[in-house]
């Protein structure tokens, strides 16, 4: 046999293929000549195929799960027609085919759903008369499953699943407690409990029941949730859950001072409370609902940054520094109710409408604690300063969002809101060392009303010209404040009345572009805008009587490009420049039993200018090795200018005019890397390295000094697969910042010198295919020194648990 | 022996390695032939070049379909393209394109099907998820659950998340999308994507206390909160930029005159000297109602 010989031999079956090929299309086109698909078909019946990609699972098995499958299921199928396989489901009956693949409008299964076909009609109309027709939306579903090739996928029946992860944990924590409390966010104690646990209860009709949470032997640490899901249909979900936050106690207090750090009793915590429920109705057609109800309470102490003085000696001199601990003592209480009605999320138009209600009661008392002595150790007086809050808000925002064409979609959304709250205010002060009290000023009767409007429309459109994306937005909002109240100065004095209001209008402009005509690039610009003005008046009986008339605009250009020229490699350059300018005029500013000028009502200009460069880089020179490094560069610029202010002689002390306050920058550096040197270990890294510099006009006056310094941050994680059944992991965390405090005779203490380290190391065994034991240490030291070491601790923690996962497969008789 | 012995185990580490999957069984024989002609040589180069083999081999080792070095990832998924996602989630395919996230978003099937952009860069291969119809058990990744899909871009905010005083976000008490909307335009949330609320009515639903309206209003927060807060975490106390009273005097700023003596600090008509040495602005007794007061003008209580 030559060459030729079989060169011909070949060409020859290539032909007889193609041959066959083209006879089996030609009968095929016979055959569906020759089916009289459209006698006593009522074609007008028939609704058109809906024109997207369709999923059997998520679009087509439901429908027939729920309407077919109790009578053409595995057992006992009527007229012989199954629909378990794809092969029953265009094959089977004792009718013939019952689906002619790619042609939706042909296929009987679709004449029988639309009723499109005298006594046939599917589901069967009941004897009552009763119609238990497919919906619209169904059929058009079904239709284009069979116009796009009847995909089908292994049907498989519900499975339970549990999982619960139990942890026993043992801490030895040396040094200051509260501060560990304050930075891991728990408490030091020996503890067991679950860290999780869930069941997830599947039913056939796609529904599922599920239960999650945590629990452990402390009564306030625990979250649970138990819900139901269903895609179309009652849904339901609702939530429990309490915790705990930790404030250090050390107060303001700076190695340089000599007096030693003050330190309250006791653990500073508040308990986190969290209700909600959720209920809702989805439907295939319609539009859906949802009510939802949510409780949160916060309730306890925490510390704040406002503290209380303590007197140390300088020079021979009682000099004050305010460096006691101040806390504040919350019992605060927010109900919201919400209730949304949107239609479906593949609906061609898209509108949401929601309501809420909010209550809020918020009870806080602050309390600073002063000692006048110096290096005493416990405070000799106690600041109250109590103020409530009750309030209710009510509000309502619809949107809108309409597909134009393909090119183009437009939004709208508005919302309003009304707001009436009320307000309390006392002072007191008491004494420690030695008993006494007296009242302070008081503010009763305090009412504020808010009402509120905002009007928004977006628009996005393209690509045009080969890759050009617009998106354009406008919003108007319109903001009415007034308040009133009275003002009690001091005991038996007479009251002083409040009146203020506030007039705001806002518009706010947005314009984007991006282009990605370029492969692999994209090319951006967008540019903010923001007008507001506000009318300011505060009318305080003999106190001070003002108006403010105000104008800001903001400004915010932002360019930047993104390119990929290789697989392994990317970039990304951004720039952004904003400004900001704000104008303020006085009608009215009169302030009795002071000069007359000065604050509030003397500011004339505000100004600031900001820089901001970004660039990253990331390079993947396999799928196991990827790394990241980026650089941020920011600086803005303060400017403000204000009034003359004299004193009661008339001697200036100002002149007014601008001033270049203040100047804010930070260079910032970070890395990140991601290796898998075999399948057996994986690893990342982390690095940031930030230099924040903040300097004003003040720098210079004693106490005022540049905020100056760097902060690092090195993370990373490991873990080494020992043996299939055995996994090692260790990761270490590193926290380092470091600020000057150039004026240490005057200045209060705002130099920061701390470093964090952490480190983890564990093991996981599986002792079974559902079962895993695992241990790990835990290592976590704070140190200082720019605290005098107060607040250094040293901790090490040790874990052990398991986690247990069973599935259960759910007996069904729709699938056996 | 000892040469012998650590070959030995060298083998069987390396056959313990799935050889149909990689496909290296021809270069182990080679360095199994190399290393066992080494064994007259001094310990101290067997050691060497048993470890630098052993090494190499172990990077040899890999194995595409379980190494997974780029996040968010779900095991055995691959990724499908945001065709498959339209599907059932049009909402947010449509909206994408308007976002901040949607100007990354590349055009052509060979980088939808990379996951580099769109649905799959943030919430990991689809099709495991696909084909379950939409199930959420584990076979998707939620970055509303796990913020690690936005740290794997976002590595500043890592960064800041590691402070001392920060959001709880990595704790898992919130996450990301608590104060973002990832995909554009909900103008009930506030975000970088279209135009919505400021940021002190959405920081307000947590922080009612500091934002709810005052008789007195601190003018400076319709700036909005991170005028003087770094939202993700900061190294000073309550998430300031900074602790001292730098971060008033950006605004609060006038020349000192002819009448004020030198090292004297005058703000407003008020002499502030012996004020700012006790401490912060608002740390040291005096304006320590900072985000606005009932009853008092400059803030004070």
């Amino acid at each position: 046999m030559n060459i030729k010989l079989i060169s011909q031999i070949c060409y020859d079956a290539r032909l007889l293929i193609l041959f066959f090929f083209l006879s089996l299309c030609s009968n095929l086109e016979l055959a569906g000549e020759e089916f009289a698909w459209d006698e006593g078909v009522d074609v007008e019946a028939i609704p058109e195929a809906i024109q997207r990609r369709i999923d059997f699972k998520v679009d087509v098995w439901p429908i027939v799960d729920k309407h077919c499958i109790k009578c053409h299921g595995t057992s006992k199928p009527n007229s012989g027609y199954q629909m378990m396989t794809r092969e029953q489901a265009i094959h089977s009956g004792d009718y013939g085919k019952n689906i002619i693949v790619g042609d939706g409008l042909k296929s009987p299964l679709i004449h029988f759903v639309s009723y499109a076909v005298d006594d046939m009609e599917m589901p069967p109309i009941e004897e009552s008369g009763e119609s238990k027709k497919l919906s619209t939306k169904e059929i058009s579903i079904l239709r284009a499953w069979i116009d796009q090739g009847v995909s089908w996928e292994e049907i498989t029946p519900p499975t339970v699943t549990a999982n619960v992860k139990a942890q026993s944990r043992i801490w030895w924590v040396e040094g200051n407690k509260n501060q560990f409390r304050q930075l891991e966010g728990f408490r030091e104690d020996d503890g067991a409990g679950l860290t999780s646990f869930s069941i997830n209860h599947p039913t056939a009709d796609g529904s599922e029941w599920y239960l999650s949470g945590s629990v452990w032997d402390r009564p306030d640490e625990y979250r649970m949730l138990i819900g139901y899901d269903n895609p179309s249909g009652v849904w339901f979900e609702s939530g429990i859950e309490q915790w705990k936050s930790f404030d250090a106690n050390t107060g303001g207090y700076s190695s340089q001072f000599s007096n030693p750090a003050p330190q309250l009793s006791g653990i500073l915590a508040q308990t986190h409370n969290d209700f909600y429920l959720k209920w809702g109705i989805r439907s295939n057609d319609g539009p859906s609902l949802t009510v939802s109800y949510n409780y949160t309470s916060i309730d306890g102490q925490k510390s704040l940054t406002s503290f209380g003085p303590a007197a140390e000696m300088v020079g021979g001199q009682y000099t004050l520094r305010s460096i006691r601990p101040a806390t504040k003592a919350r019992d605060n209480e927010i109900h919201r109710l919400d209730i949304t009605l949107s239609s479906q999320e593949d609906a061609d138009v898209i509108w949401e409408d929601q309501a809420t209600v909010v209550w809020q009661s918020l009870d806080e008392i602050r309390s600073e604690y002063a000692s006048f002595g110096a290096g005493v150790v416990d405070p000799e007086e106690r600041t109250d300063r109590r103020d409530t809050w009750d309030s209710l808000r009510g509000s309502n925002s619809i949107r809108f969002v309409k597909q134009i064409d393909k090119k183009m979609q437009l939004s709208l959304g508005h919302s309003f809101a009304l707001m009436e709250g009320e307000s309390v205010f006392t002072e007191n002060f008491i004494g420690l060392s030695t008993p006494f009290s007296f009242q302070g000023p008081v503010g009763q009767g305090i009412v504020l009303n808010q009402h509120s409007q905002m009007g928004n429309m977006n628009l996005s459109s393209g690509p045009w010209l080969g890759g050009v994306n617009i998106t354009a937005g406008l919003q108007f909002d319109w903001l009415r404040q007034d308040g009133e109240g009275q003002v009690i100065p001091f005991p038996g004095a007479a009251p002083q009345t409040l009146d203020t209001g506030w007039d705001q209008t806002r518009f706010t402009e947005y314009l984007r572009a991006n282009y990605t005509g370029l492969r692999n690039q994209v090319f951006y610009a967008e540019t903010r805008f923001r007008q507001m003005s506000y009318d300011q008046s505060e009318l305080f009986d003999t106190v001070i009587r003002r108006m403010t008339e105000a104008n800001h605009r903001h400004g915010q250009y932002t360019a930047g490009w993104r390119i990929r020229p290789h697989s392994k490699i990317g970039m990304h350059l951004k720039g952004q420049f904003s400004q900001d300018t704000s104008e303020f005029d006085h009608p009215l500013d009169q302030k009795f039993g002071t000069s007359g000028n000065g604050y509030p009502a003397f500011l004339r200009d505000r100004n600031s200018d900001s820089i901001e460069l970004d660039g990253r880089v990331w390079w993947r020179p396999h799928s196991q090795f990827r790394i990241e490094n980026s650089y941020q560069w920011a600086k803005t610029d303060f400017e403000t200018s204000t009034d003359m202010v004299s004193d009661f002689s008339g001697a200036i002390l100002s002149p007014g005019g601008f001033i270049d306050s203040a100047q804010y920058e930070t260079h910032t550096t970070g890395m990140t890397m991601t290796w898998a040197p075999s399948y057996r270990v994986h690893g990342t890294v982390h690095g940031n390295v930030s230099r924040w510099d903040m300097s004003s006009q003040a720098n210079g006056f004693a106490g005022v000094n540049p905020f100056e310094g760097w902060t690092w941050w090195v993370g990373t994680y490991w873990s080494y697969m020992l043996n299939p059944k055995t996994d090692l992991f260790i990761s270490a965390d590193l926290n380092r910042a470091n600020f000057s405090d150039g004026d240490p005779d005057f200045a209060f203490g705002n130099g920061l010198d701390y470093s964090w380290k952490r480190a983890r190391a564990g093991i996981q065994h599986k002792l079974k295919s559902n079962l895993s034991a695992f241990a790990e240490y835990s290592f976590s030291t704070w140190d200082q020194p720019s605290l005098g070491g107060f607040n250094d601790f040293e901790a090490h923690g040790l874990f052990v648990g398991f986690d247990w996962h069973l599935e259960v497969e759910k007996k069904d008789q729709k699938y056996n | 022996m000892c040469l012998e012995k650590a070959l030995r185990k060298l083998r069987a580490f390396y056959l313990g390695c799935d050889m149909r999957l990689l496909g290296l069984s021809w270069t182990i024989k080679v360095t199994y032939t190399m290393v066992f002609s080494l064994r007259n040589s001094p310990i101290s180069t067997q050691f060497i070049i048993i470890t630098t083999l052993f090494l190499v081999g172990m990077t040899g080792c890999y194995r595409e379909s379980e190494v997974r070095i780029v996040t968010p990832m779900t095991e055995s998924a691959e990724f499908v393209g945001n065709s498959s996602c339209e599907t059932c989630h049009q909402k947010y395919v449509a909206e994408f394109g308007a976002s901040p996230h949607g100007q990354f978003h590349g055009q052509g099937a060979a980088v939808e099907k990379s996951g580099e952009t769109g649905c799959e860069s943030c919430h990991g291969p689809g099709s495991l998820h696909a084909a379950s119809g939409g199930s959420k058990k584990g076979l998707i990744v939620n970055p509303g659950k796990n913020p690690e899909a936005c740290l794997q871009c976002h590595i500043t905010q890592h960064a800041e998340f590691k402070f001392p005083y920060r959001h709880p976000v990595i704790e898992g008490r919130m996450n990301c999308v608590d104060c973002h909307d990832p995909h554009g335009q909900d103008i009930f949330r506030s975000a970088g994507g279209l135009i919505t609320k400021t940021t002190k009515q959405f920081c307000g639903e947590c922080h009612p206390a500091q934002s709810h309206p005052s008789i007195f209003e601190h003018e400076a927060m319709t700036d909005g909160c991170q005028s003087c807060h770094k939202p993700h975490g900061s190294p000073n106390r309550k998430m300031l930029i900074t602790p001292g009273p730098n971060l008033c005097l950006r605004c609060h700023a006038q020349f000192a005159g002819p009448s004020v003596a030198p090292g004297k600090l005058i703000i407003g008509a008020v002499d502030h000297s012996s004020f700012v040495s006790q401490g912060s602005c608002w740390s040291s007794g005096c304006h320590t109602a900072v985000h606005g007061s009932n009853v008092q003008p400059t803030l004070l209580y």
